[in-house]
Parts: structure tokens; C-alpha cells; sequence
């Protein structure tokens, strides 16, 4: 009996450095490199946040800065054209664009543009209250 | 007796390791990526709250400068159009303001501008000799520039002969 609660103490004292050392190897390790992981997952997904953020703000600042340019270069409408023209670097998306219908030259993104209204090869006006109304 | 004691000990010692290598590792880490994943959340949702808003006053700005082309140019009417528009939509609570900003240029005549502002974000008015409206600058919206330094050439230096 003495005998097994020596054995049992020292196989006690034995797993638990055992214990210690595999926490300090593997367990130690692997639980950081879990949280690591996560903490990667979920900081993308903040970081997209800011990029839509960024965007949002790029693409009205450019759309604002189309209307004024193209304001300060009419009332001619080739002349404002060609100003809108400078500023619009289509990107991979194949946006922003300008399109034409009718006597109005929508110009940006499909949810976010200004309009561009012609008569007579002049503009007459130039609607941004999309980027206004958000 | 206290054998049987300390080996009860070294076993419960064992199974706490266990918990705490298996469980409490994973959960320290894990509270201290949570907090700082939750930090850097506020920090962002905090930008972006005031990055929007921003731009939402600067919206007004740039319905100015299209209000502002688009109307009169002399500079009673755009300064008279500005100075009441800034009392409803830039009022001084906001941190709005309308300056004269005029300056003498290297040949001594005035450059006649005007700032519409609110925080670090504005617009500037230049007017020419004969008092119209001949710009109305948005780089500041763009961040491009704090301020409009119009294009003053130095005079050129005198021929010293004769």
C-alpha cells in the first residue's frame, strides 16, 4: 500500500511535468497561433470596413470635384465633356463611366452618381443631390 | 496518511494542468485578441463615424461652389450670396466662418479672395481687377492643399544698366 502511494505520487509528480512541458511546447503555441488566426480573420474585416469607408468618400470627393470641374469648364457642352472625360479613370470594374441618355450624361457608379443635363450643346445643370442625399 | 494526502494533491495538480493547458491557454489568448480586436473596432467605427459626417458638411461646401457658378459673379452678390448662406448652413456653432483673406501680390495690387471655411475644410473665392468671381478653389475638399496661393510671379529684376 505504501508502496502504490509512492508510485502514485511519482507518476503524479511525472505527468505533471510532463504536463508543464507539453503546455509549454504545443498547447502554448498552437492556442496563440488560434487566436493569431482569428485576430487575422476578424482585423480583415475591420479593415475592408475602412476601405468601403475610403471609397465611399473617394468616389463622392471625385464625383464632387466632376461637377465643379465641369461646371467651371461649361456652359459648352464638348468643353465640359472634355473636363469629365480628364477626370474619369475607369478602373477594373469598368467604372465609373458616363452614360448617355437622352439630353442627361449620368456620370460615377451605379449607386452613386451625379447627372450631367444638356440642351442645345449646353449644360444646363448638374444634379449631385445623390451625393448629398446619403 | 499525508502520503495519500499530497498524492490526491499531485493528481488534482495534474488535472488543473490539463484545464488550464487545454482551456485556459486557448481562453487567455483569445480574451486578449477579442480586446484588442474590439479596441481597434472602436478606433475604426470612430473614423469612420466622423469621416462621414465630415463629409457630410463638406457636401455643403461643394452645393456652394456649384450655387456659386451658377449665379452672379460680381462680388457684392457672391459675397452677400456666402455670408447669408454660411448663416444657415455653416453657422459658427459648427465651426463655420466667411474671411477675407485678400492679399497684396508682388506688384502691389490686391489679390482679392475669400475663404468659406469650417474646421481645416474650406473653399476660396478669388475675384479679378474688375471684381467678378473668377474662381472658386475646392482643393481643400480634396485634400489636396490647406490653403489656394495664387501664381505670383516674382517682378523681374531691373536692368541695372543706364
Amino acid at each position: 500500500m505504501k508502496l502504490n502511494t509512492t508510485v502514485g505520487i511519482a507518476i503524479g509528480l511525472v505527468v505533471a511535468v510532463g504536463l508543464v512541458a507539453a503546455l509549454l511546447a504545443v498547447v502554448k503555441p498552437s492556442a496563440k497561433s488560434a487566436a493569431s488566426a482569428w485576430k487575422k480573420a476578424e482585423g480583415a474585416k475591420l479593415l475592408d470596413e475602412k476601405r468601403d469607408v475610403e471609397r465611399t468618400l473617394a468616389r463622392n470627393n471625385l464625383l464632387w470635384e466632376i461637377a465643379v470641374t465641369a461646371k467651371k469648364s461649361g456652359p459648352d457642352s464638348v468643353a465640359a465633356m472634355e473636363a469629365v472625360n480628364a477626370l474619369l479613370v475607369v478602373d477594373s470594374t469598368g467604372y465609373p463611366k458616363a452614360t448617355a441618355e437622352g439630353s442627361r450624361i449620368t456620370v460615377g457608379w451605379p449607386d452613386r452618381a451625379i447627372v450631367l443635363e444638356f440642351n442645345n450643346r449646353l449644360m444646363t445643370g448638374v444634379d449631385a443631390s445623390a451625393l448629398v442625399a446619403e | 496518511m499525508l502520503k495519500k494526502i499530497f498524492m490526491i494533491g499531485v493528481f488534482l495538480l495534474d488535472a488543473f494542468l490539463v484545464y488550464w493547458a487545454v482551456v485556459g491557454q486557448k481562453a487567455d489568448y483569445m480574451d486578449q485578441a477579442r480586446e484588442l480586436q474590439q479596441k481597434q473596432a472602436d478606433g475604426i467605427h470612430d473614423w469612420a463615424r466622423t469621416q462621414l459626417s465630415d463629409a457630410k458638411v463638406n457636401a455643403r461646401l461643394w452645393q456652394l461652389s456649384l450655387q456659386l457658378l451658377d449665379g452672379p459673379k460680381d462680388r457684392p452678390s457672391v459675397i452677400k450670396t456666402v455670408k447669408g448662406w454660411q448663416k444657415t448652413n455653416l453657422p459658427e456653432e459648427l465651426g463655420g466662418f466667411v474671411q477675407d483673406i485678400s492679399k497684396k501680390g508682388f506688384d502691389g495690387k490686391k489679390i482679392d479672395m475669400w475663404k468659406v471655411a469650417w474646421k481645416k475644410n474650406s473653399i476660396t473665392l478669388r475675384f479679378d481687377e474688375a471684381g467678378q468671381l473668377a474662381d472658386v478653389d475646392v482643393n481643400s475638399l480634396l485634400g489636396r492643399s490647406g490653403m489656394v496661393e495664387p501664381v505670383m510671379e516674382a517682378p523681374e529684376a531691373e536692368d541695372e544698366e543706364g
